[in-house]
């Protein structure tokens, strides 16, 4: 589609309708709407929509709602408990089980149902799993896990007890299995970072639940404009999650990165790909 | 009494004008969070975090800086937390009710345009809350709170190219989303004529 070569006119025209163009940005915007088609009906567009905003005194405040501000206020200072836990905990948590998962060679990639009607065929399965053996570093004490695992009891529920039965069948498999070449398990051993650094790279690789949850390999998308990439080129699941393509992630355009590990997975693998985009530049 | 004064009071403790406070911007900040959050207890929950969390950082609030900006930011944190919080435990909220709860109920048969302009402002509605939460944050705080780009840049802490281009994301998406669920652009031509053109040369 030629939504491409206009992609840069999409955001002037944006912010032409907000009128936050420097004068040369106006003209340069006027100018292509009076011989671009496909941008006047985009233009059109932008303008319907904000036609269709509610107004802000639309909603009034519940009865009552300054009283239970202050009554929990009171509540708050006799318990002595914060009201905001962590925010920054759901991320954590899944960073470090990023790390330790991918640390233990756990990784189940049940042929289960996926969204948005792609599935994994029975053939998909097996190579998955096998390439992403072959990248998996040493495995940690299960200590390590119990550890991390009594830190948030709802990750617990979900990956802890796969985390074992994963660990068990990768022992049985490893072996007859054989992996990709000794080299591409040497690379992973010297291991670049699962864990998340500085540069904001991180690789969760999410294990089946024990009902035989929908699930699918997962990598965080990081950079400016991972957010915008992923609502361009994916799709968004009944949970608000986002899903994108492997082809597409394998041609991801300049600034977007994730680890190069998940890489050697993603070469292999056809299909669905739960996205989790980390804008670098975003406040935690 | 004036805001500075309330917020003086506030930082030296007082609570009656702490309440004060929380009713000269409750409506707003509810508002606000009703549109972020789908539902109604989730908007409730937000909104008094965010006042809490005015009254916890109020000692440290610069009487230089703007109010409205800090409560701002409270206000969608609140709300960005509690649905990432919300997100884990996978509510299951019966949501057609929350939705009915959102429009006043008109029991007078509407005009065909207020009817057309409520079933817009409901797709709208809709594509908002399909939207990742960061792109339905900066639409509510530019098309609904009507803030400029620096506004919405100080409240969320981005820079303002990212503001820009976020909102222009935010916005395909959302275009992308109404043109996959319904017709409202069909429903909504009515009112985009080539008037559009003229509107932007005289901005």
């Amino acid at each position: 589609m030629q939504v491409n070569t206009h992609e840069k006119y999409q955001e002037l025209l944006s912010a032409l309708l907000d009128g936050e163009l420097t004068d040369a940005e106006r003209e340069d915007a006027l100018a292509h709407l009076d011989g671009c088609e496909a941008c006047r009906i985009y233009f059109a567009e932008l303008n319907a929509m904000r036609g269709a905003f509610a107004e802000p005194e639309d909603i009034p405040a519940p009865d009552g709602f300054a009283e239970g501000v202050m009554a929990r206020l009171h509540e708050e200072d006799a318990k002595k408990v914060s009201a905001f836990p962590a925010a920054a905990k759901p991320r954590g948590t899944w960073r470090k089980w990023g790390a330790l998962a991918a640390c233990a060679a756990v990784v189940v990639l049940a042929a289960s149902v996926l969204p948005n009607a792609m599935r994994m065929g029975s053939s998909g399965a097996p190579e998955t799993v096998m390439s992403v053996q072959s990248i998996a570093p040493a495995m940690a004490p299960p200590d390590a896990l119990r550890d991390a695992a009594a830190e948030d009891t709802e990750e617990n529920a979900v990956l802890t007890g796969s985390a074992y039965n994963a660990e068990s069948a990768a022992a049985d498999t490893a072996a007859p299995e054989a992996p990709l070449t000794p080299a591409g398990a040497a690379t992973a051993a010297e291991s670049k970072q699962y864990v998340t650094s500085d540069a904001g790279v991180s690789v969760s690789i999410v294990t089946s639940g024990p009902e035989g949850d929908n699930v699918c390999p997962e990598l965080t998308l990081c950079g400016a404009g991972a957010a915008e990439w992923l609502a361009d080129n994916g799709w968004q699941g009944e949970s608000g999650e986002w899903y994108a393509d492997a082809a597409s992630l394998r041609a991801l355009p300049e600034g977007l990165t994730f680890d190069e590990d998940a890489a050697l997975w993603l070469a292999d693998y056809e299909g669905a790909v739960r996205v989790t985009a980390e804008e670098t530049e975003a406040a935690p | 009494m004036e805001e500075r004064e309330l917020i003086a009071r506030c930082q030296a403790g007082d609570e009656a004008a702490f309440e004060a406070l929380v009713r000269m911007h409750e409506k707003r900040v509810y508002a606000l969070c009703r549109r972020m959050c789908r539902s109604e207890d989730d908007a409730l929950e937000a909104a008094q975090d965010a006042f809490l969390a005015v009254w916890r950082g109020i000692g440290s609030f610069r009487e230089d800086a703007a109010f409205s900006t800090w409560l701002y930011r409270l206000a969608t944190n609140a709300c960005l937390d509690l649905l990432r919080r919300e997100k884990k435990r996978s509510l299951d909220v019966s949501l057609d009710d929350e939705e009915a709860r959102l429009d006043p109920v008109d029991a007078a048969p509407q005009p065909e345009e207020a009817a057309l302009r409520a079933e817009t402002r409901r797709m709208v509605r809709e594509g908002l809350y399909a939207l990742p939460d960061d792109y339905r944050e900066v639409l509510l705080l530019r098309e609904t709170e009507q803030l400029s780009y620096q506004e919405i840049a100080d409240i969320t802490g981005l820079e303002l190219g990212t503001v820009k281009s976020r909102i222009s994301r935010a916005r395909l998406a959302l275009r992308n989303y109404l043109t996959a669920n319904g017709n409202f652009f069909e429903r909504a031509s009515s009112k985009v004529t080539e008037c559009n053109r003229k509107e932007a040369e005289c901005k």
